[in-house]
């Protein structure tokens, strides 16, 4: 897959992390959601798991810029967006699939993503290639020109996912980029992630245990709003074994056995 | 700012189907509550009077289009996103603006199929009436697109709809002063009152009128647009500041009353003729009725030349409330009253003549009975003297045709047995006595000299 390649990517980074949180608060509505974490993150495919509630969706949109911290620091590609800064840099390097992703009904799929991208800056001459990239990386190629009010759920998420890597963002946040793909979407979106985690900092926020050991070069955990694990994959399929007097079902996957189990033991700590 | 982007915009935003619809309405109006329009003037007034209507349109049709991101859930996606907000808004309220300018003009446009003389003059005062109002619906749809992101509810755009038109029509009356009319300041408002009197095409709004209201549209547009970019609280207080100045300036400019808005355009009664000779003259704002009339005109010259020379060799052409007054015509000239809008569409090229010889080519005296009821000063007030004048100024004319008398045209006071007794006694003279008789009547007529016409006309003397 050829990919238009910005002067600023060819720049060398700076930055030891793409993300990198040190006991991150941030506020959703009154409540702490993200309460103390300690993060860090470069290029590769991070799958971030956690009950509900833990607080997943509040980081990624914090991560987003949507929300600012309420203490502790937040640094993403090397600037701390903590204090009042002028984020319009950052946020060119930016994709986001937020959770509820809205979309304008009359535009066509091409027509959106092209939209998006000229928000997020992109120099007009690339616009119309990497429009049509994002919509081909997707399969959304023969419903390009088709209104977003005639796409089915899953094509309106793959929609979703091609606004958000239009730009080639250098951190790419999807909160729950599977939800109304069938199976075999599925495997092809796990094949984009893999692709896409080779240059970037891809952030999928989760239920799925099993999207995450198909797809991610690493896991993490979050519960109440601080971390509890981050490791490989495999950790997490490693942590099911050594786990003892959990009563679970032979069908279930080792990487799901391995979250709960983690989970578990965590809040056993904790109380 | 992204021409794609505007086109996009363009395309799938309300604009178009919301100029669509206003211009439709506003087309529909036009046509449904007038009678077909006289002149350009009252067409492109009355399309500023019926901004009543079209404003609230345009106003809700901004806001509809401003609670867009809210209604399709996409402000958590855009909060992530580089371009600031001014930037991010422009396309959007260009597209409406192109849409509010282009509503206004198809509306004129097709205002001018309930026009008469879309060929009629055209006063230079239209084109800023015309301007102004597309730059008010501009200045609407702005402050919509602001009001629906401020208030994104679904119901802001009917209820805005609702505000405004009820605004619009309560609020003027309760300016007006009984005796004085309303206050300049009305002239705020985007929908504009043509002159009480009703003679659109005599007059022009004045300079002053129109560039008050200029600055001030100019500066209800630039809030609605600072308020729409306006991301902080801050800002959107600022941008109050342009309609604050707007209206500290415009309406101590504005003129005392609405009356004094309206100022006459000289322009359109000044004379214009044909080029080539005879010369047919007539008021610009009539002079679409110039080729209609000029063959007639030629043709009333022809008989007077060949039955009652010295004829005169030019023929002006008067129209009732043409706000002219020419007083009597000299010796050169045939001077005739015609109503534009009901003789020339009404009657033959032999009926024009006749009334154009009415009276051997001389227009009524105002003084003298017949020309205007009431006013019997001279000549005798004999009870008959109305009907007795026209009879011989209508038998002078039939004399000069060779035919019948006319009978009474509508509202006319005539008794045409008269007419023709007075042709019978005519005739019974000899060919150079007739041709005096009709002679004096119009040296008579010419100076308004007082006595009575029949009886100058036949010869007879004192009483009948």
């Amino acid at each position: 897959m050829v990919r238009a390649v910005s002067a600023a990517e060819t720049a060398a980074t700076s930055y030891a992390w793409a993300i990198h949180a040190q006991a991150l608060r941030v506020r959703a509505g009154r409540r702490m959601a993200v309460d103390g974490l300690d993060l860090s993150m470069d290029t590769g495919v991070h799958g971030l798991l956690g009950p509900n509630g833990a607080g997943k969706t509040t980081l990624v949109r914090s991560i987003a810029t949507v929300l600012r911290p309420a203490g502790g620091t937040l640094t993403l590609l090397g600037e701390k967006v903590n204090g009042r800064i002028d984020l319009r840099g950052l946020r060119r390097q930016i994709g986001y699939l937020p959770q509820e992703f809205g979309y304008y009904r009359r535009f066509t799929v091409r027509e959106f993503v092209e939209y998006i991208a000229w928000l997020k800056e992109m120099p007009a001459a690339e616009t119309p290639g990497a429009v049509q990239r994002a919509i081909e990386r997707v399969g959304l190629a023969d419903r390009a020109d088709d209104r977003m009010k005639t796409l089915s759920g899953g094509m309106v998420r793959r929609a979703g996912i091609a606004q958000a890597i239009v730009n080639d963002p250098r951190i790419l946040l999807l909160d729950e980029p599977t939800a109304g793909l069938d199976p075999d979407q599925r495997l092809q979106f796990r094949a984009l992630l893999r692709e896409l985690g080779v240059d970037t900092c891809v952030l999928v926020c989760t239920h799925l245990v099993e999207d995450v050991a198909a797809a991610c070069t690493d896991v993490t955990l979050i519960d109440a709003g601080r971390l509890v694990f981050q490791g490989l994959p495999t950790d997490l399929a490693a942590a099911a074994s050594s786990d003892v007097g959990a009563d679970t079902g032979a069908a279930d996957s080792a990487a799901e056995r391995g979250y709960s189990a983690i989970l578990r033991r965590h809040r056993e700590r904790e109380s | 700012m992204g021409a794609r982007i505007l086109g996009i915009e363009l395309r799938r935003s309300v604009a178009m189907p919301a100029a669509l619809v206003i211009a439709a309405v506003g087309v529909f109006v036009l046509f449904a509550s007038n009678p077909p329009y006289r002149s350009w003037m009252e067409l492109v007034v009355v399309q500023r009077d019926i901004m009543q209507l079209t404003w609230p349109l345009a106003l809700a049709a901004g806001a509809w289009q401003g609670i867009r991101e809210r209604r399709s859930r996409v402000e958590e996606l855009i909060a992530t996103t580089a371009r600031p907000r001014p930037q991010r808004v422009l396309p959007v309220a260009t597209a409406m603006a192109i849409a509010a300018v282009v509503a206004y003009l198809v509306m004129l446009a097709g205002g001018t199929g309930h026009l008469r003389h879309p060929d009629g003059y055209f006063p230079a005062g239209a084109v800023p009436l015309i301007a102004l109002g597309a730059l008010a619906l501009v200045a609407a749809a702005w402050l919509g697109l602001a009001i629906g992101a401020l208030l994104p509810s679904p119901l802001t755009a009917p209820m805005l709809v609702v505000i405004a038109f009820l605004g619009l029509a309560v609020v003027p009356p309760m300016l007006r002063d009984q005796d004085r009319g309303e206050p300049g300041a009305v002239l705020l408002l985007p929908f504009l009152q043509g002159p009480r009197d009703g003679g659109y095409e005599l007059q022009v709004l004045s300079a002053r009128a129109n560039l008050s209201q200029a600055l001030w549209l100019v500066a209800v547009a630039a809030t609605g647009l600072a308020l729409l970019a306006a991301a902080r609280t801050a800002t959107r207080v600022a941008a109050l500041l342009p309609v604050l100045l707007g209206a500290a300036i415009a309406v101590p400019a504005m003129p005392r009353q609405l009356a004094a808005a309206w100022v006459a355009d000289p322009r359109a009664t000044e004379v214009v003729c044909t080029r080539d000779e005879p010369q047919v003259c007539i008021a610009r704002m009539h002079s679409y009725a110039l080729d209609e009339l000029s063959g007639p005109a030629r043709q009333a010259l022809s008989v007077l030349a060949a039955k009652l020379p010295p004829a005169p060799t030019r023929v002006m052409l008067r129209t009732f409330g043409d706000g002219r007054d020419d007083g009597r015509p000299p010796a050169d000239t045939l001077l005739a009253f015609v109503s534009p809008d009901d003789d020339v569409l009404a009657r033959t090229p032999d009926d024009l003549v006749e009334i154009m010889l009415d009276g051997a080519g001389v227009p009524p005296c105002p003084n003298l009975p017949g020309a205007s009821p009431g006013k019997v000063i001279s000549g005798g007030s004999r009870p008959d003297a109305e009907a007795r004048y026209l009879a011989a100024r209508r038998a002078a004319g039939a004399w000069l045709l060779d035919r019948d008398p006319e009978p009474a045209r509508a509202g006319e006071e005539l008794d045409v047995t008269l007419a023709r007794q007075a042709l019978d006694a005519l005739h019974a003279l000899p060919a150079d006595r007739q041709r005096a008789r009709v002679a004096a009547l119009r040296d008579a007529e010419r100076t308004c000299a007082p006595g009575d016409r029949l009886d100058l006309l036949t010869g007879t003397s004192g009483t009948r």
